[in-house]
């Protein structure tokens, strides 16, 4: 009996001795979780996405010899039309892409038109503040002169964007960058078909994939937001397709060049088929087309 | 089994409140910080916020080849330490490090292939005995070279 009974605690013994090892890995690997969520707490307080501005876009289009056609501009006419806050929000965001075409591109009197439906959008949205008289004489002031105006125009962006933040209005603001993006990427697409050069163009298109996946990180940090679930439900048919391009890998270094300026070199290339790109220039008409009717 | 509190990663900003304002912070982004960029166009994105010593922050940004960039990162030296930023590929490979180069607020660079790049900054702690923790506006501007200003064209 007391054999058994030794027996029993020998076996309780090792029993809760394994119980205890078991509990001790349990404990450290919950420990070794705790520190990596901890560290990745302590890595970033806030994280910021960026996406391309209006000027950005343009400026790169015109440097890959990108011409100038006012028939590819949402009408001015159409502003009457964007009655809630998304079609406005949007709507903002493809005149200031439109507005930053024009002016870099010396069309005052078309940039004349693009900046009154800029401001009535931005009365809209309650960004009157940002876009005050003063602010707007300036850009009146200035039309003629581009730099002066990307200028204005940047400070505007900025000045709406912090507003809308602290206003607790932030998606109103990611909406607002959503639509430039989109404005921008549909211009590319119908400078491509006009441009002989066009190779530079397409490339820009397709790198455009890789801003898309920060939008899609941005509006998805906005998941209470019905507009912005219906913005990423309209972005999905996009999305898809650049899902088919292929990257081939390459290590990124860093060099300087001959005068001392840093280049991040990374041979990687990215390629869509004909066939796909061509179904992606439609998708992102059907898009932009769809946001600048409603 | 122990239980232990855990840790849920949030993506938000500081919930106390900062003695430095947001709109101090705008002002100091717009009066200060964005000179700094001269002669690069800012891209009119506002990114600043108000961090402690120790704190960081992240911004991610896809960068396109062939544009000419700057990159503009500066604390209120008035209120902290040196600022540190690192610039990583998707991989998270440093590609830069200000702390290599005496904490310089900019840095110029362009790309031979579009990527996005993650920009991380971490607000330097300092070695002083004080019951108070520094904190002040942080500021993180992008600027581009307008076309008709650059003469290399890739």
């Amino acid at each position: 009996m007391i054999m058994a009974a030794m027996g029993f605690a020998v076996m309780f013994s090792a029993c809760n001795s394994q119980d205890d090892t078991a509990d001790k890995i349990d404990d450290a690997l919950e420990i070794e979780k705790n520190a990596k969520e901890e560290k990745a707490l302590k890595q970033a307080q806030e994280v910021f996405y960026s996406l391309p501005a209006p000027g950005e876009t343009i400026n790169m289009l015109k440097k890959a010899g990108a011409k100038y056609n006012e028939e590819f501009l949402n009408p001015t006419t159409n502003v009457s039309k964007y009655t809630t806050t998304r079609s406005q929000a949007l709507n903002l965001g493809v005149y200031s892409t439109d507005l930053s075409f024009a002016s870099i591109e010396h069309q005052q009197q078309t940039s004349s038109l693009y900046l009154v439906a800029t401001k009535k959008l931005a009365e809209e949205l309650g960004l009157m503040d940002v876009v005050s008289p003063e602010t707007m004489k300036r850009m009146e002031n200035n039309i003629e002169n581009k730099d002066s105006l990307q200028t204005i125009m940047s400070e505007i962006l900025m000045s709406s964007n912090s507003s809308l933040k602290e206003d607790g209005r932030a998606q109103v603001a990611a909406i607002i960058l959503t639509g430039t993006w989109i404005e921008g990427l549909y211009l590319a697409t119908k400078l491509a078909e006009n441009t002989e050069t066009n190779a530079k163009i397409k490339e820009l298109i397709i790198d455009h994939r890789i801003s898309l996946k920060t939008i899609n990180q941005l509006l998805n940090s906005f998941d209470d937001s019905e507009d912005v679930k219906t913005l990423i439900e309209d972005l999905a048919e996009v999305t898809a397709i650049y899902d088919k391009v292929e990257t081939t890998s390459s290590k990124t270094v860093v060099e300087k060049d001959e005068k001392g300026n840093s280049i991040i070199k990374n041979a990687s290339v990215s390629t869509l088929s004909d066939e796909e790109f061509n179904n992606l220039v439609v998708a992102i008409a059907n898009l932009r087309n769809k946001i600048s009717n409603n | 089994m122990k239980k232990y509190i855990k840790i849920i990663t949030f993506l938000s900003v500081v919930l106390f409140a900062p003695l430095t304002s947001n709109a101090q912070c705008k002002t100091f982004s717009k009066k200060v910080c964005k000179l700094e960029l001269l002669p690069y166009v800012h891209d009119g994105i506002y990114n600043a916020t108000v961090l402690s010593e120790g704190e960081t922050v992240e911004l991610y940004k896809t960068f396109y080849s062939g544009q000419e960039y700057r990159l503009v990162v500066c604390g209120d030296d008035t209120q902290l330490p040196p600022v540190e930023f690192q610039v990583l590929d998707a991989d998270k490979n440093v590609l830069y490090d200000n702390k290599d180069d005496d904490f310089e607020k900019k840095w110029d660079f362009t790309l031979e292939s579009s990527q996005m790049l993650i920009i991380s900054i971490q607000v330097q702690t300092t070695d002083e005995l004080s019951d108070e923790i520094k904190e002040g506006c942080v500021s993180v501007l992008v600027g581009f070279m307008n076309a008709e200003d650059t003469f290399d064209q890739y």
